[in-house]
């Protein structure tokens, strides 16, 4: 039932409008504190809106509308496959950050299809909770300095730790917005 | 509503009130100028402190357009 080919990208405008007007807004905006600060409600508002759900359905695949941000390929997941998406793509967001905290240079280079989900798991929900405890309090606890090292997002443009961090908070939303897609075609 | 609408829309929630957060913390920056100085507390003040503020936020830490 896949849409598109992994890693096929956003359509322009939506790619064009992110990378000129998203990045630059979240820069000006945006604090190391306020991207913890939002992570955590949007955590919250995760746990809030799958609680309830037994594991058959959480692992259910279902063919969602164009959302925001997201890519075709991405569009028939079921709510454990979005975490568990965001589970991959933030234990790699966290390496880098790590990395480019250090002033080094992150060597491997990041692709969409690498952080596509695989299993479809049934306690995918319980592991990226468990990721998620493990990165807010690497955040809190994080020097918080602006490296200038960098290291490019496949899509848009070189982010440096403080970017990445605020990506972790954005692209969080956006796959929040995709659950609440889901949540709304199982019903 | 589509979900891809109420993504921008919730983007745009986001965003104001973190312009907002900002806003209040240039507002306290006032304060101290018109309790600390001659300057008389007026809107344009504010307005002029909050702008100064976001000015700074373009360049630093880092070139908000820097690729």
């Amino acid at each position: 039932m896949s849409l598109g080919v992994a890693g096929a990208g956003l359509p322009q405008i939506e790619r064009l409008f992110i990378k000129r007007v998203l990045v630059p807004s979240v820069r000006i905006l945006c604090t190391w504190n306020i991207a913890l600060f939002m992570i955590k409600r949007e955590v919250k508002i995760i746990e809030e809106l799958i609680k309830g759900f037994d594991e058959e359905t959480l692992q259910k695949r279902v063919e969602i509308d164009r959302a925001f941000a997201i890519e075709d390929h991405s569009r028939d997941y079921s709510i454990n496959m979005t975490l568990e998406h965001l589970r991959i793509a933030g234990t790699a967001v966290m390496a880098v950050i790590e990395t480019l905290s250090n002033e080094k240079e992150f060597p491997k280079e990041i692709t969409i299809e690498a952080v596509k989900p695989k299993e479809n798991g049934k306690d995918e929900h319980k592991k990226f909770f468990d990721f998620m405890k493990i990165y807010k309090e690497y955040i809190k606890n994080h020097k918080k300095n602006y490296s200038k090292m960098t290291k490019k997002h496949p899509w848009f443009v070189n982010f440096n730790n403080f970017d990445w961090a605020c990506f972790m908070y954005m692209h969080t939303f956006i796959h929040r917005r995709q659950i609440q897609a889901i949540i709304k075609e199982l019903k | 509503m589509s979900n891809h609408t109420g993504t921008l829309l919730r983007i745009i929630g986001i965003f104001m009130g973190l312009i907002s957060f900002w806003f209040v913390i240039s507002l306290v920056f006032t304060l101290l100028i018109v309790l600390t100085t001659n300057v008389q507390f007026n809107i344009t003040t504010a307005l002029s402190v909050f702008g100064i503020l976001l000015l700074i936020r373009i360049f630093y830490p880092r070139f908000i357009f820097k690729d």
